[in-house]
């Protein structure tokens, strides 16, 4: 399933990047190598629910408008702190607690909080994330842990308890 | 109707080159280097949206008035340039703070006579 | 019509003027990473431009290119600073 789903978005990028549609050499070409590069992420274990969140997909979509407009607020309010005076701007360091565990879904959340008005993610730790902020208001709204419970509503349940340790490459 | 959607498409281009100008400003201008990370993850990401999505547009609206076929290749590569930078562009800012907090440089907090200093 | 393409493909390349100066001001070798890095952003959106002003949709798997590369450059770089080797 995930294998098909991977030849058909590999293959989709191949046809996007290269306009070919009608010589049957090259098109059987770009099926080839999209073949052998899912061929090599079998080997790599590249394909499980980490790195192929189909389950997720769905819930992103309705994700992702919600963080457009979240960046056109911050992108307002970083242009207006860029045209006025340098007392515009109060930043502090904040350690903001967080329960999320699944690895997509703690890179999904940082990514988010650096995209949000005002925060961005500087180091991300175990349990907690280093946030700088750029005024009082950023810091109350990054602490009050809504953007969380966005994020974690499109993990699976089941992945809660921790990292999947057996999807480490081992040699 | 036509022209009004080009109105928008040329709305949503100079829109997103302000964007674009304005984050390069406050890089420039703001007072430290955590500071600088703001305008660069997110006043360059919307910039980026906006003029690729005026571009998408105008492509459509121009194969229209000419009752020319879509270019549906241009758009799938505007969208896939556009997603690609919609994901790096947090991505590299936070590595890039992260390799400096790491190294320990130090925030600004309030004091216009210290700045940062080269190692 | 072609007037507000020339004027926003001009911000932009006013946009990566102003990152210039701040990558050769400093102070610290992150701001100048920063720098290049929205540098690069901005080529690409420029080159995006100029496609679509010239009527080349060449230049469009160019920008597709470099949007990969300055990501991968901003990474690399990052690293040489951290260890001051580019192999381990």
């Amino acid at each position: 399933m995930r294998t098909i789903l991977l030849f058909l978005v590999l293959l989709g990028f191949w046809l996007l990047l290269s306009g070919q549609f009608d010589k049957a050499f090259l098109v059987g070409s770009g099926i080839v190598s999209c073949l052998l590069a899912v061929y090599c992420c079998h080997r790599l274990k590249l394909m499980n629910e980490i790195y192929q969140p189909v389950e997720s997909l769905p819930r992103f979509l309705f994700y992702l408008p919600w963080l457009i407009w979240q960046i056109i607020l911050a992108s307002l309010d970083v242009t207006l702190r860029s045209w006025g005076t340098a007392s515009a701007i109060q930043p502090r360091f904040v350690k903001v607690p967080v329960k999320i565990r699944h690895p997509l879904a703690q890179t999904l959340l940082a990514n988010s909080i650096t995209l949000t008005p005002g925060t961005v993610t500087v180091d991300v730790e175990e349990d907690h994330y280093l946030v700088h902020a750029l005024t009082d208001d950023a810091e109350k709204g990054v602490l009050d842990g809504s953007m969380e419970k966005r994020v974690a509503v499109m993990v699976p349940a089941s992945k809660e308890a921790g990292p999947d340790q057996s999807s480490e490459v081992t040699p | 109707m036509m022209e009004i959607l080009e109105y928008v498409a040329n709305g949503l281009m100079l829109l997103g080159g302000f964007f674009a100008f304005s984050g390069s400003l406050g890089i420039l201008r703001m007072p430290d280097f955590y500071s600088r990370l703001h305008p660069a993850g997110t006043a360059d990401t919307l910039g980026q949206l906006l003029v690729f999505s005026g571009l998408a547009l105008k492509i459509i609206v121009i194969s229209l008035a000419d009752e020319a076929a879509i270019d549906g290749l241009s758009i799938g590569k505007l969208i896939a340039i556009s997603l690609l930078l919609f994901v790096t562009t947090p991505a590299s800012t936070h590595a890039i703070s992260r390799a400096a907090h790491l190294r320990g440089v130090e925030p600004w907090t309030g004091d216009p006579e210290r700045e940062g200093t080269d190692e | 019509m072609n007037s507000v393409e020339l004027i926003t493909a001009l911000l932009i390349l006013g946009g990566a003027f102003l990152a210039l100066i701040r990558a050769v001001k400093g102070p610290t070798v992150y701001d100048r990473v920063l720098a290049v890095n929205v540098f690069g952003t901005k080529t690409v959106i420029l080159l995006a431009l100029l496609g679509y002003i010239g009527n080349r949709s060449g230049f469009l798997d160019i920008a597709v290119l470099y949007a990969l590369v300055n990501f991968l450059g901003t990474v690399a770089l990052l690293r040489f600073v951290e260890s001051r080797r580019f192999f381990q």
